[in-house]
């Protein structure tokens, strides 16, 4: 792909990203303060589906730094630990699939891991270990999230994949 | 793509063990004697007891209040835009917070020892 076509098409992704986070952010939380659906995830899986793990890594860190810029720097340090971490964790499941992992999978281990990052940073922010008391409702918010990002996702692929930008 | 597999299945029921058993291990540890501490920029400046039930608010922070009810507190009225501390609701097990991000202020639980809910 010619990069200035990439570099536009990223554009598109990243506001694509921004705008189910948007969305996302006017219907009530599942579980406050912390509990979201994650569809922005959504940007991130097919970045390493359909493009590659640095366009998707990209993605991850731009969606921090815009966090950061709108809603400062906590919003920031949260976006971006638990952008982080579900990004390795995918990285991690891909490699010892070989590649293999279903949308499923995919959808889980990356909000798991997402939600286990932001509990990380929150702890650090407040002073204070907040896994006994969020651990067991994020594992369970990440597994039923995961599952629905994973199963939008497999819905859209094939549309996705039509679409030719590249 | 496959959509999802026996194995994912395996790993969910696994995580969601792991939850319940979290989940069993939180509600069976020390929840007396339990202390809520308020803090502004790391700084504690208000700590007290689950009891007894009262309404409060901060010196320097007329738009905010506070309720302790139940065992449980609460932030009940904030000036801040998205009142994700409101919202919040009542917290009352350790390691649970409050936190109002705009105004840079957060309720946290801590067990009765203190120190060991602290990293």
């Amino acid at each position: 792909m010619r990069s200035g076509r990439k570099i536009a098409f990223l554009g598109i992704l990243l506001g694509v990203m921004l705008v189910l986070s948007l969305a996302e952010g006017m219907l009530p939380p599942i579980l406050p303060p912390f509990g979201r659906i994650g569809l922005a995830n959504i940007v991130v899986l097919y970045c390493l589906q359909c493009l590659g793990w640095r366009e998707a890594g990209t993605m991850v860190l731009l969606k921090a730094g815009f966090a950061f810029i709108t809603r400062g720097t906590v919003a920031g340090a949260l976006s971006l630990s638990g952008g982080l971490l579900s990004f390795g964790a995918l990285l991690l499941l891909l490699l010892i699939t070989r590649k293999r992992a279903t949308l499923a999978a995919l959808g889980v281990a990356g909000a798991v891991a997402h939600n286990i990052g932001q509990l990380a940073a929150f702890s650090l922010w407040a002073q204070t270990n907040v896994f006994p008391a969020y651990l067991p409702v994020m594992l369970v918010a990440g597994v039923l999230t995961g599952f629905a990002t994973g199963t939008v996702f497999r819905l859209t692929l094939p549309l996705l994949r039509r679409v030719d930008m590249l | 793509m496959k959509w999802v597999s026996k194995r994912d299945l395996t790993a969910i029921a696994a995580l969601l063990l792991a939850a319940l058993l979290l989940l069993w291990m939180r509600n069976g540890g020390a929840e007396s004697g339990a202390r809520f501490e308020i803090v502004v920029e790391g700084k504690i400046v208000l700590s007290g007891g689950l009891t007894p039930e009262r309404e409060f608010i901060l010196d320097g922070w007329p738009d905010m209040a506070f309720a302790v009810q139940g065992g449980r507190v609460a932030i009940t009225r904030s000036d801040c835009p998205d009142k994700t501390c409101v919202r919040t609701g009542f917290i009352g097990i350790p390691g649970q917070i409050s936190a109002c991000l705009p105004n840079g202020l957060l309720i946290r639980i801590i067990g009765d020892g203190g120190v060991d809910a602290v990293i």
